[in-house]
């Protein structure tokens, strides 16, 4: 085998096992695919969140078309928090050649380690209890039902804190369109903690609203040539793959583990971030 | 597809697993899981189909065939037209491009299909919402400020 032969397969395996985790735990994958194309594979960052920004879209589609027929997405708030998300991302996709890249990895790592602490404590909250909708939510009809294949049942649901909700998503499109990620984290987190959605719901919702924030701030990188086909054929394929068996998995699995996969997950990427921001690209 | 230990609850033919009562935008949950399988695997098939060309012996850069040598040579600005032309001479990495773009325009695909399921159910708030956001990804699709 040639050089880039080696090096397009061993990017497609580590692509897959990316898209699996992140398609279960309702991350786009790029949170876990930046570290890996840097520090694994010693690419250049641009390319890096190129290639991921790209990614990120097949992850969140891909889920996404599973997770609609399941009836897990909430389409409805889905389409309200994307107009905070994308208009985030092309912010954030604007801005970022003006600052400096260890800040923001700094702040980001800080901000997924701090949202740890609700995260584990949490954790064996299978349904929210106790949540009344908001003015907005009851306004435009956003609560909703979603059925739990694990339990056999229709579970109705309540959404709450949409103001702050779609603030948290503005704020989760400029770090998309920043750092090439699908944000996906900063989404569960403002859906499960602050909306008090069911965990499944987050996820699939989540998903599903990825793709756009990404889409909205993948155009600019893909004309300025930070897609390189030797990188994001590979690496969208391997994401492509690992997301789809993933996202047949995530109907079939109890809440807790989908939470606990998660919070493992975002420990290991806030670690990962603030150790890129204090040591420098 | 229900667990076995599952109780034997809101229904009985498996059937309603996919039609849960109370969700009321069932219809467009299903349009758009077409629109989004769809996207993906044009996209997909376009991307493996310049993929496995590239690796038959076709990677651009002539006989600098070193990881990095192919990524110098393919970092550079791109065009529409540049695509257009690359596709039809049949080249690789062009292929790989286009469907890149159509994995880009899935989602774009996606919110173009709400306004007009939105539209369907008179629900007019959520079509200048949908529209909102129409118009934010034609913008970035544009390289808006790149």
């Amino acid at each position: 085998m040639q050089e880039i032969d080696v090096f397009v397969a061993a990017l497609f395996a580590a692509s897959l096992a990316a898209g699996l985790l992140g398609s279960i735990a309702g991350l786009g994958g790029g949170v876990l695919l930046v570290p890996l194309l840097t520090v694994g594979f010693g690419l250049p960052i641009r390319l890096a969140i190129g290639a991921s920004i790209v990614s990120v879209i097949a992850t969140s589609s891909a889920a996404g078309a599973a997770y609609v027929t399941d009836h897990l997405t909430n389409v409805r708030l889905a389409m309200l928090l994307e107009v905070a998300t994308s208009v985030g991302a092309v912010t954030g996709a604007l801005i970022a050649p003006w600052l400096p890249t260890r800040l923001l990895f700094i702040v980001f790592g800080l901000l997924l380690a701090g949202s740890l602490v609700p995260t584990v404590a949490r954790l064996g909250e299978e349904d929210p209890r106790d949540v009344a909708p908001d003015r907005l939510a009851r306004r435009w009809r956003l609560s909703s039902a979603y059925p739990d294949r694990a339990r056999g049942r229709v579970i109705p649901y309540a959404v709450t804190g949409v103001p702050l909700g779609f603030g948290l998503m503005y704020v989760a499109g400029v770090a998309s369109g920043l750092l090439g990620i699908g944000s996906g984290a900063l989404k569960v987190l403002a859906l499960d903690t602050v909306m008090r959605l069911p965990i499944k719901v987050s996820s699939a919702t989540s998903n599903f609203m990825i793709g756009v924030t990404a889409a909205a701030s993948a155009g600019i990188y893909f004309w300025r040539g930070d897609v390189v086909p030797v990188i994001a054929a590979p690496v969208a394929l391997g994401i492509l793959i690992g997301a789809t068996v993933g996202s047949r998995l995530l109907t079939r699995v109890h809440g807790q583990v989908v939470r606990r996969v998660f919070t493992v997950a975002l420990a290991v990427v806030a670690v990962e971030m603030l150790l890129r921001g204090i040591r420098g690209p | 597809m229900r667990l076995p230990d599952a109780p034997p609850v809101v229904e009985s033919a498996g059937s309603a697993a996919q039609r849960p009562p109370g969700v009321p935008d069932h219809p467009m949950h299903r349009w758009i899981g077409l629109v989004l399988r769809g996207g993906v695997t044009v996209a997909g098939a376009l991307v493996l189909l310049g993929l496995t060309m590239a690796l038959g012996g076709q990677w651009p850069g002539g006989e600098v065939q070193t990881v990095a040598g192919l990524i110098a040579a393919e970092r550079h600005v791109i065009s529409p037209a540049a695509i257009a032309a690359g596709v039809a001479e049949g080249r690789p990495t062009a292929i790989v491009r286009l469907g890149v773009l159509a994995l880009i325009l899935t989602p774009i695909s996606r919110v173009a299909m709400t306004v007009v399921l939105f539209a369907a159910q008179r629900d007019w708030f959520f079509v200048a919402i949908a529209l909102v956001v129409l118009t934010v990804l034609g913008l970035g699709l544009l390289g808006f400020g790149a």
